[in-house]
């Protein structure tokens, strides 16, 4: 019986795969293996022969003979693989891993879409209307005034507009440090409706009393300020910015002009 | 002009070409017919099975996976299609009567004896072994590519070749194929 991994060397000669130390040391072997010799003898006389065959296997063409054969339709209903898939896509592990990376990302565009205080949920200034407590548009009020103050520490617009039941300002702070801003009106003329942080950062607020609003800034925000108009007679609204409880900045406002 | 990638044929056939799998069987007929051959040693059943194979590989070219080279999955289909052809007949009647025709038709192409105690060995083994002989010495093909094309590792092809082996020598000693022993 001949030894298993000597005749995978043997075959390993045939097919040309044994360099010359591994062609030097089956000599050897085979020197030692009359059995294994006659095997290698064998073989080389099968090759041989199944070469001669190989060479009279005959030509055929059958070609067009096949395609006059095949089924007119059969390719349109199968939905072919992509050919640039890659054996990695076959791979669980792979796919399980984009799966999850999908899912986490997924997770957080949720998480930072719901989140509170997410700047993708806030409406800019510009796009708030008045139709939410009045039937005109803020761009359909009266203005009252826009009022723009600018200082190297502290920039801040106030556009004031009014209509038959509502007044509104919407209001820009910018400023490097803390700076409280102050709305102060007449309760018998004016009461707070609402008040809006449009764009505010953690570190600024706004609130409401009954007779002002009170807004504590830091870096650059947006709110809006609406107050119901309680009749047609002219009011003012005092608007003051203060840095460190000292004033800086100080107006005023007023509506039902005509 | 530079040759189309078979696979590339493949997914343009799957698009509808017909041209593109003319191609594919332009390349393969001979050597799926040639194995067939050797497998069947029947001329006739050898050509309408070779037809029978490129027709099922173009139905179910759906099935194909680029992951595998085509000419390994083709070999796939022609042997499976082979050994079913082969099992609906009665073995040794079907080795007998392809032994006639094959010994009139390699007498009047100058076939030696030698060859024809060959192929008379070749069709003694059992499907299997007869396949694997066939894909590794009268295809040339890899270990890798005759597991693809019998869908089994390559350890398993290589311990069913070394088997398959021993059992053609055994079959062709006492033959008076190499000489020595008659």
């Amino acid at each position: 019986m001949i030894n298993k991994k000597l005749i995978e060397k043997i075959h390993e000669d045939l097919d040309g795969k044994l360099d010359a130390s591994g062609q030097q040391e089956l000599r050897e072997q085979l020197a030692h293996d009359a059995e294994a010799a006659a095997y290698l003898k064998d073989w080389q006389k099968i090759r041989v022969s199944i070469e001669t065959t190989k060479e009279h296997t005959p030509q055929i063409q059958f070609a067009q003979d096949i395609l006059n054969k095949l089924p007119m339709e059969s390719q349109t209903h199968h939905k072919p693989e992509p050919l640039l898939r890659t054996s990695i896509w076959n791979k669980p592990a792979f796919r399980y891993s984009i799966v999850f990376i999908a899912g986490v990302f997924l997770g957080f565009l949720t998480f930072s879409i719901i989140m509170p205080g997410s700047k993708s949920t806030k409406t800019p200034a510009f796009q708030l209307k008045g139709a939410m407590y009045d039937s005109r548009s803020f761009d359909q009020m009266t203005t009252a005034d826009v009022l723009v103050f600018e200082n190297p520490m502290v920039k801040a617009s106030f556009n004031v507009k009014y209509s038959t039941s509502v007044v509104e300002a919407r209001i820009t702070l910018s400023s490097l440090y803390p700076v409280q801003c102050v709305l102060v009106f007449d309760y018998n003329s004016l009461q707070v409706m609402n008040v809006l942080n449009v764009s505010v950062n953690d570190q600024s607020s706004i609130s409401a009393s009954s007779n002002f609003v009170q807004i504590n800034n830091s870096g650059n925000n947006q709110y809006v300020v609406q107050l119901i108009n309680k009749n047609s007679l002219p009011h003012q609204i005092s608007i003051k910015i203060m840095q460190n409880e000292s004033p800086i900045y100080q107006n005023a406002v007023t509506v039902n002009k005509e | 002009m530079i040759a189309k990638e078979d696979n590339e044929l493949v997914y343009e056939a799957l698009h509808g070409s017909r041209s593109s799998f003319e191609v594919l069987i332009e390349r393969y007929q001979n050597k799926i017919y040639g194995m067939i051959l050797q497998m069947t040693n029947d001329s006739e059943l050898a050509k309408d099975l070779t037809q029978d194979v490129f027709i099922k590989a173009y139905t179910s070219l759906g099935k194909f996976s680029f992951n595998y080279r085509f000419f390994s999955w083709l070999y796939r289909v022609a042997i499976n299609e082979t050994i079913n052809k082969l099992k609906g007949r009665r073995h040794f009647e079907s080795i007998d009567k392809a032994l006639n025709i094959a010994s009139e038709e390699d007498a009047q192409k100058g076939i030696s004896e030698e060859s024809l105690r060959l192929k008379t060995a070749l069709l003694g083994l059992k499907d299997s072994y007869r396949s694997v002989i066939l894909l590794k010495y009268y295809f040339g093909l890899s270990y890798e590519e005759i597991a693809e094309a019998m869908g089994m590792s390559t350890a398993k092809v290589k311990d069913r070749l070394y088997n398959a082996r021993l059992t053609l020598r055994d079959k062709l000693i006492g033959t008076g194929f190499f000489g020595h022993d008659q």
